[in-house]
């Protein structure tokens, strides 16, 4: 059966997505109504603008029916403004002199008409312009696509704030009376942890009959023991097995994701900051002796590259604190830090401020992982992690195109500001739901001796530097830097910036489930590493092709889909390797993962920063894309073999973050 | 728990209503940069025409401050764009050198907040001469923006509220839906199959492992 | 583009050309520094004039717009300057004497050159040994000088490695080139050159090398030497012959000597149907080339003026300094010449060109 709470996410899901719908409707026809009309004066502008120039041609001496060069700049014209079918020169008595592009016959088709006169106000004929209505609501559709990236940063908010609700301790009496309504319908008679004092009376008729059975069942089985009546031991087990009665369920690991919601937050708050910063960080003035692409790139590298430091001497702090305290010292100084880079008027200051965030970012990740891997385990830790990088993905996902429009409507500084109180909500919310007092288990350390030896695991370094790291690197640099820089370049807003940076989290968080399967089914787990990181290498390669909108789309698709394809199997790749080292060495395994994987996402801007200024920005990506399809090539040599006879465990994205820094 | 629950549905009709009021205002704030970036290409081929005719006399050596015919060229731009409402061009430092608005002449435009749009002049060395500035009629912008507003005010208000109303039906379907669940849940004969027929297997195994059958003893020791 | 403005504009400044000296308008600007000064005026005792930067200029023909291009840059920079000029007329043996002259008592912090001969006067070739007697403590900014690495006034464009720097006026030969495919397309351009000229043989290799990129063809055609000296015999010849073999372009390089002979040359292309691409703006406008690249003098002051605050407010040593030429050129087209041959200019090219008609 469908609890309530899974029913009403459904329902909620079914509703928004008929309510988006209804509201993108309304969206086309307004911008019909209001955008229309601006474009057809837009035509009139144009045209006004060509015939001056062809006023100017004849004025100095060009014969009317002689002019050169204007089919050319017609379809100069045309290429800057794609929402005209047809620009045209007609003399006075009719005749076509100039042509570029062709209306359809007929139609509703808004047409301007500019004359052209000579130096005496003689009309010599004139520039007609076609502004073609499928075009006009071609812009609008354009407009539509955006409105429907929209839908679906609402409706993941939505869920996430389902999750958050469904999380809160008050709905622990809901939580009890579907566990046993769900386990009955699934004919498990076991008796159920945690039944909460509200729901008691509502739950008792059915733990009543379930405590009787399971006395009834120990009693029964006693008594044949005793007796050594083995057939009846063999049946009573027998049936305790299929129905689970008798036996104890444990509560799901609900405390394992409870940091899902704070998680998400905060995540939220740094993802707002990723499409104006670059631009927020050039606005502060450009420092002696650096060029603008660097001043661009350096928070976001110091950002990163402190991230990745962090991450293996904050695993042992965020554990002597506790995760709870860990998670609100390190959300803490990120607002604070989101607050100084809101109103910091100084590039020092404002880098100041962003590594301040980073260490409180390291720290709240650090934290929440551990919060996970500490409460779970087994299949349940892969679980929980796989919700856990889910609440990143969203973030991700949802971040930048709302940052977005918050810095194009209100500023930098407010985004910022949103980011701060974005991060003391996580703040509020992690102090609600993560357990106070932890067990302090003994975990493990990861230290530097960790990481040596999982280096020497076979395999597992061509693996890391030839996918894992390339991935990463490419990842971090198109979609943090590049492509912001090149996008603002042509003219983007922060918002449509933000919504280009949708791309790869929408495809990985589609895509990641479906090739993990895949990659199950034909276990062919380095291949598909090798193929993704073929795909998002050569995408981004085909940018040199031609450096345009439309190929850096194409780039970030394959990226997406590269990653959506490599990832889960390199995660599996790196879990089976961490296996096979044995328990002691397994956090190292992961530890190096975790380290070479930040490393990528630090020194992916930095490069970009230092290729961008040198090499421009088709060379950069393309240079950038031929290293991943390297590293993967290099893989597809080195490693391959080693990684055929790994054991089999289901791919999935639990152990890399896919898309988060 | 019937207070849980009925809070739970009212928060999820809350989130429903607000997450289509979040599409809503976004799909608004996409429209009006949308309609912006029409009107601001419009007005930039004029400030582009400005701009050229600048650069074409500062090639020549005519400093911007000796181009008195830029007032004309100013003035002409504006009037044959009924989007701009008047049109400026400062030196490096923001101060109008011309305009087609003449009492402008000598003001400091780093000090204008209002927004406008801007594009620079340069000579042939690659330096900033100053800027042509085109100050747009907001009016056009205001007009445009509430007539989106109006427009997706119109059709978002009821789909909100239709949204927050299912919301609440659905929720209040599934509660009573679990409600009904309960109360069968208590009685073992209302079970759902699965967990009547776990039970039977359970009744059945039970009742051949209670009392071992006293033939089968005997028989054994016979 | 408003035509009549842009007209009047270009009036102003033809006539500001001919006047030769700075015009009304600009003294204008001058006056931001509260003290215009005609050109040539004497200096001040330099003890007198702590605050100001005095420089020495040097021009070859009385005052250009070189000269005005490169005053007015420190008035529009509000960096006080006290300017002596002096001219040589057109005679480069006469800077010695004005050096011995003028530096014990002005005492320049920077002497500015104009062209060639006057620079190779004052600060000689790299290679010359130190007791030439050429300037070597005083900064010298150039302008105007068409090749200082085959004149040896520096062994390469990024550093003179000395106290030299300045501005190049020659448009790089694949602009040019790119200019003329966008008002022509072509498969085959004619030149016509002096090969005693290593300049213009350099021109010549860079032409084969982009007509390489686009899969044209160049047709050099030498001037007759007689001795080492070219003549201009037969080059009407010459013309009539690159157009008989299918030229559809004559291009003129900046050749000292074919400047001489442009009266002679222009007439015979237009009279043979072909079309000309001059280096010069005087061929331009003098004979009767059909279109053509150039640099603005007045932008190529300013642009050595640039090189000369440099050295000047922010203590930049000269050798530091690129030698460099402009951003931004002037497209010209000879509108009469343009009727004549029937071949008439892009019209997207009207946007950005100047048209003399």
């Amino acid at each position: 059966m469908i609890g309530l709470r899974g029913g009403i996410s459904i329902a909620i899901v079914i509703i928004l997505c008929s309510a988006l719908a209804v509201i993108g409707w309304g969206a086309e026809q307004a911008a019909q109504r209001t955008i229309a009309p601006e474009i057809v004066a837009k035509a009139n502008s144009v045209g006004r603008a060509a015939a001056d120039l062809v006023q100017r041609a004849a004025a100095v001496g060009v014969p009317f029916d002689r002019l050169v060069g204007v089919n050319r700049y017609f379809d100069d014209l045309r290429a800057a403004n794609i929402e005209f079918t047809q620009i045209s020169l007609n003399a006075a008595g009719g005749k076509e002199l100039a042509r570029s592009g062709e209306a359809s016959p007929g139609g509703d088709a808004p047409r301007v008409f500019v004359p052209v006169e000579d130096a005496d106000g003689h009309r010599l004929g004139d520039v007609m312009i076609v502004v073609d209505p499928s075009v006009v609501s071609q812009q609008v559709g354009a407009v539509l696509v955006d409105v429907a990236f929209i839908g679906i940063v609402a409706l993941l908010v939505a869920l996430e704030l389902v999750a958050l609700v469904v999380g809160t301790r008050g709905l622990e009496s809901l939580v009890a009376v579907e566990r046993r309504l769900k386990a009955l319908k699934r004919g498990v008679l076991s008796r159920q942890e945690g039944g909460a004092g509200a729901a008691g009376d509502l739950i008792l008729p059915i733990d009543r009959h379930v405590e009787t059975l399971a006395e009834r069942h120990l009693a029964l089985r006693a008594e044949a023991e005793r007796r050594g009546d083995g057939e009846a031991i063999a049946r009573l087990d027998e049936i305790e097995v299929r129905t689970g009665l008798g036996r104890v369920q444990a509560a799901e690991s609900e405390a394992a994701i409870a940091v899902r919601p704070a998680l998400f937050l905060f995540m939220l708050a740094e993802e707002l900051t990723r499409p104006f910063l670059p631009r927020a960080a050039q606005a502060l003035g450009v420092p002696a002796g650096f060029g603008p692409d660097l001043s661009a790139s350096l928070p976001i590298v110091a950002f990163m590259a402190v991230v990745a430091l962090c991450q293996v001497p904050f695993a042992s702090l965020s554990e002597r604190l506790g995760r709870r305290p860990g998670f609100l010292a390190g959300a803490a100084l990120a607002a604070a830090g989101y607050v100084v880079s809101a109103i910091s008027p100084h590039y020092d200051v404002f880098l100041a401020a962003r590594v301040a965030t980073a260490v409180g970012y390291a720290l709240v990740f650090v934290s929440a992982q551990g919060h996970v891997v500490d409460l779970s385990s087994g299949a349940a830790r892969s679980a929980a992690l796989a919700v856990f990088v889910r609440a990143i993905m969203v973030a991700s996902l949802c971040g930048p195109p709302i940052g977005g429009v918050i810095a194009d409507r209100l500023g930098p500084g407010v985004a910022f500001g949103t980011s701060a109180g974005l991060a003391l909500v996580a703040l509020l919310v992690a102090r609600l739901t993560l357990p106070a007092a932890e067990r302090h288990r003994s975990v493990a350390n990861v230290g530097l001796a960790d990481l040596k030896a999982a280096a020497r695991a076979p395999g597992l370094m061509s693996l890391l530097l030839g996918c894992a790291f390339p991935a990463k690197f490419l990842f971090a640099a198109l979609c943090f830097l590049l492509v912001p820089l090149e996008l603002q370049r042509e003219g983007f807003s922060s918002a449509a910036i933000g919504r280009f940076q949708m791309i790869y989290p929408v495809l990985m968080v589609i895509g990641v489930p479906f090739f993990a399967a895949l990659a199950d089914r034909f276990s062919a787990r380095a291949g598909f590493v090798v193929a993704g990181g073929l795909v998002s290498g050569i995408g981004a390669m085909a940018v040199l092709l031609h450096p345009s909108v439309a190929l850096i789309v194409v780039a970030l698709v394959a990226l997406g889909w590269g990653q959506a394809m490599s990832i889960a199997s390199q995660s599996a790749l790196v879990a089976d390797t961490a296996t096979s080292m044995g328990a002691g060495r397994a956090a190292g395994v992961l530890g190096l993962f975790r380290l070479v994987e930040r490393s990528g996402n630090a020194a992916g801007p930095a490069s970009a920063g230092f290729l961008l200024s040198t090499l421009g920005f088709a060379s950069a990506t393309g240079f950038l894309g031929a290293v991943a399809v390297a590293g993967a090539l290099l893989f597809a040599l080195s490693g391959r073999r080693i990684f055929v006879h790994h054991s089999r465990r289901p791919s999935s994205a639990a152990a890399s973050e896919g898309s988060s820094a | 728990m019937r207070r849980t629950t009925l809070g739970l549905i009212i928060v999820f009709a809350l989130i429903a209503a607000a997450c289509v009021a979040f599409g809503a205002y976004f799909s608004y704030v996409t429209l009006i940069n949308a309609h912006r970036g029409v009107i601001e290409a419009r007005c930039g081929i004029a400030a582009q025409r400005v701009v050229d005719v600048a650069e074409k006399a500062a090639s020549l050596g005519i400093a911007l401050p000796a181009q008195q015919a830029l007032t004309a060229v100013l003035e002409r731009e504006t009037r044959v764009e009924d989007a701009i409402r008047s049109m400026d061009l400062t030196d490096e430092h923001g101060i109008v050198l011309y305009s087609s608005e003449p009492g402008r002449v000598g003001l400091d435009t780093t000090r204008d907040n209002e927004r406008g749009l801007t594009r620079p002049v340069r000579n042939d060395i690659g330096q900033s001469l100053g800027r042509v500035v085109v100050r747009y009629d907001t009016k056009i912008l205001t007009d445009g923006a509430s007539a989106l507003a109006s427009d997706l005010r119109r059709i978002s208000l009821p789909t909100l509220l239709w949204a927050g109303a299912a919301t609440l039906v659905i929720g209040l379907l599934l509660a009573a839906l679990l409600q009904r669940a309960v109360r069968r849940a208590a009685e073992p004969h209302l079970w759902p199959p699965a967990a009547r027929a776990a039970l039977a297997s359970v009744e059945e195994a039970h009742r051949t492992s209670q009392s071992p059958p006293a033939g089968a003893t005997g028989g054994g020791a016979a | 583009m408003d035509r009549r403005s842009l007209l009047a504009l270009g009036l102003g400044a033809g006539a500001a050309g001919l006047v030769g000296s700075v015009p009304g308008a600009l003294a204008q600007t001058n006056g931001t520094n509260g003290q215009p000064r005609p050109a040539g005026a004497p200096a001040p005792a330099p003890a007198a004039r702590g605050d100001a930067f005095r420089v020495l200029m040097l021009t070859f023909r009385g005052d250009t717009d070189v000269e005005r291009g490169f005053r007015d840059y420190f008035a529009a920079n509000d960096i006080k300057v006290e300017f002596m000029t002096r001219d040589v007329e057109r005679d480069a043996s006469k800077v010695k004497p004005i050096l011995a002259e003028v530096l014990p008592t002005f005492r320049p912090n920077l002497i500015y050159t104009y062209g060639t001969p006057l620079t190779l006067g004052v600060a000689g070739p790299y290679d010359a040994p130190p007791t030439a007697g050429f300037v070597r403590d005083i900064p010298v900014v150039f302008a105007l000088v068409a090749a200082p690495v085959q004149v040896k006034i520096a062994p390469s464009l990024a550093s003179s490695g000395r106290n030299v720097t300045g501005a190049v006026h020659v448009v790089p030969t694949d602009v040019q080139l790119r200019a003329m495919q966008s008002y022509k397309a072509f498969k085959k351009v004619g030149v016509i050159y002096s090969p005693n000229e290593s300049n213009s043989v350099a021109i010549i290799d860079e032409m084969k090398a982009f007509a390489g990129t686009i899969g044209a063809e160049v047709l050099a055609q030498p001037l007759t030497m007689v001795g080492n000296k070219p003549t201009g015999d037969g080059v009407e010849d010459f013309v009539r012959n690159l157009k008989a073999q299918g030229a559809e372009w004559l291009y003129l390089p900046a050749d000292t000597f074919l400047a001489t002979i442009f009266d002679r040359v222009g007439p015979a292309a237009l009279a043979a149907g072909l079309p000309t691409f001059g280096a010069t703006e005087f061929f331009l406008r003098e004979g009767l080339g059909l279109v053509g690249l150039v640099s603005r003098y007045y932008s190529v002051g300013q642009l050595a003026a640039s090189k000369a605050a440099e050295i000047l407010v922010q203590h930049v040593p000269p050798q530091d300094i690129p030698i460099e030429t402009l951003k931004r050129f002037a497209l010209i087209i000879n509108m009469n010449v343009a009727k004549q041959l029937g071949v008439y200019p892009p019209i997207a090219m009207l946007n950005y060109a100047e048209v003399i008609t």
